[in-house]
């Protein structure tokens, strides 16, 4: 049975000044693929586990918790792991770590970080002047601000759904 | 309202216990103690109250935890002892029941008796393959033009095959949160008022925040 890897994490926090809501916000993007999809290809693209970056979750503090929350679900099944095929986490450990790189925001997670300016690259719906390589903040301060995303935000949902995601490909 | 959970516990079926539903690990059921306070005619009074969830293997409860309790843990809803605690900690805390699950026979002896309630709504049965359910009157708690609820006391193995035949005949799931009018719910009652003895529960109940 196949299982989804978690490879790299990354958050972004939008703070709340900029944005002009009550509270910060937080987009949390994973690079993720299937244990059982395979790169074809030529060089050292042969071979490797497919892997692309993913929206996880995004929206105020909370909702982003509660969305990990959920994931953390099938960290005990085994349904999803985190590094390689075998990177068990239970879920209270996935959680604290959630919950730690909140905190930590950007700054020291993950080996990732060098990577967060301008790796971005956004989708929204059907609009294509989203589809912008090397969002800025500014950038994502106009997005949350889209009507569907605001009222989303009001009800207190996660907004990672309204996102598609593209990153670096990070090879390790 | 929030919710102070005082105690989990774990009940554990073995495999050969369950014949047919054979499952190599055995299968579990969680249940948890919860205290509420009743407001009645002579005053409030401190009620406890036990709910199970689905039996099911181990994974697969601790999942449903995450998508459940533990939400609401995270939003403050959900308390242990009166305190506030995270889900990791209150995970942390189920580990411990799980380490020292109680075989049934023990749960009844405390006086714990689980109770399977299946709600099924009458217009999408299947008219054959639910019938003779529905002439099982000893079986049943209300029935109406509406919906069907089964009772079945699961104090004993043999009603456990009585529940899964009900279950997969009016086509239930356990834990179907989504549709509210085909339910599979678990009470846990515990016949006794007592409580269980006072080591093993200081044990269960160690609460770490």
């Amino acid at each position: 049975m196949s299982s989804e890897i978690i490879y790299h994490r990354v958050v972004r926090r939008l703070p709340a000044k900029d944005t002009g809501l009550a509270e910060d916000l937080f987009l949390v993007a994973v690079q993720i693929g299937s244990s059982n999809c395979y790169e074809y290809g030529f060089g050292n693209r042969n071979g490797r586990r497919s892997r692309s970056w993913s929206m996880l979750a995004a929206g105020t503090r909370q909702a982003v918790m509660e969305r990990l929350i959920r994931i953390a679900a099938d960290m005990e099944s085994g349904m999803v792991k985190i590094g390689h095929a075998s990177g068990h986490v239970k879920p209270e450990s996935f959680i604290a770590g959630a919950r730690m790189m909140l905190k930590a925001d950007v700054s020291k997670y993950d080996g990732a970080h060098s990577y967060i300016d301008g790796w971005f690259s956004l989708s929204f719906y059907d609009k294509p002047y989203w589809d912008k390589d090397a969002i800025n903040t500014s950038d994502l301060i106009e997005w949350v601000k889209l009507p569907l995303v605001a009222k989303e935000l009001e009800d207190g949902g996660s907004i990672n759904t309204f996102i598609k995601v593209s990153g670096p490909d990070i090879r390790r | 309202m929030k919710i102070n959970e005082i105690g989990r516990y774990v009940i554990q079926f073995s495999a050969g216990e369950l014949g047919h539903y054979l499952r190599k690990k055995g299968m579990y059921m969680f249940t948890h103690d919860e205290l509420f306070v009743a407001v009645e005619q002579q005053g409030a009074q401190s009620v406890h109250r036990l709910t199970g969830d689905r039996l099911a293997m181990q994974y697969a409860n601790v999942g449903h935890l995450c998508g459940t309790r533990c939400i609401e843990a995270e939003r403050g809803n959900l308390q242990v002892n009166g305190k506030a605690i995270s889900p990791e900690k209150y995970l942390k805390l189920w580990r411990l029941a799980m380490a020292k699950p109680f075989a049934l026979e023990d749960a009844l002896g405390l006086g714990i008796t689980p109770v399977l309630h299946i709600r099924k709504c009458k217009p999408s049965m299947g008219k054959n393959a639910t019938e003779n359910w529905l002439r099982a009157e000893h079986l049943i708690e209300s029935s109406d033009e509406i919906q069907t609820t089964w009772r079945i006391v699961l104090d004993d193995f043999a009603n456990y095959d009585i529940a899964n035949s009900i279950n997969s005949t009016v086509c239930c799931e356990y834990g179907d949160e989504f549709d509210n009018s085909n339910k599979v719910s678990l009470i846990v009652s515990r016949t006794s008022g007592s409580l269980f003895p006072p080591s093993r529960q200081m044990d269960l109940c160690e609460v770490t925040t």
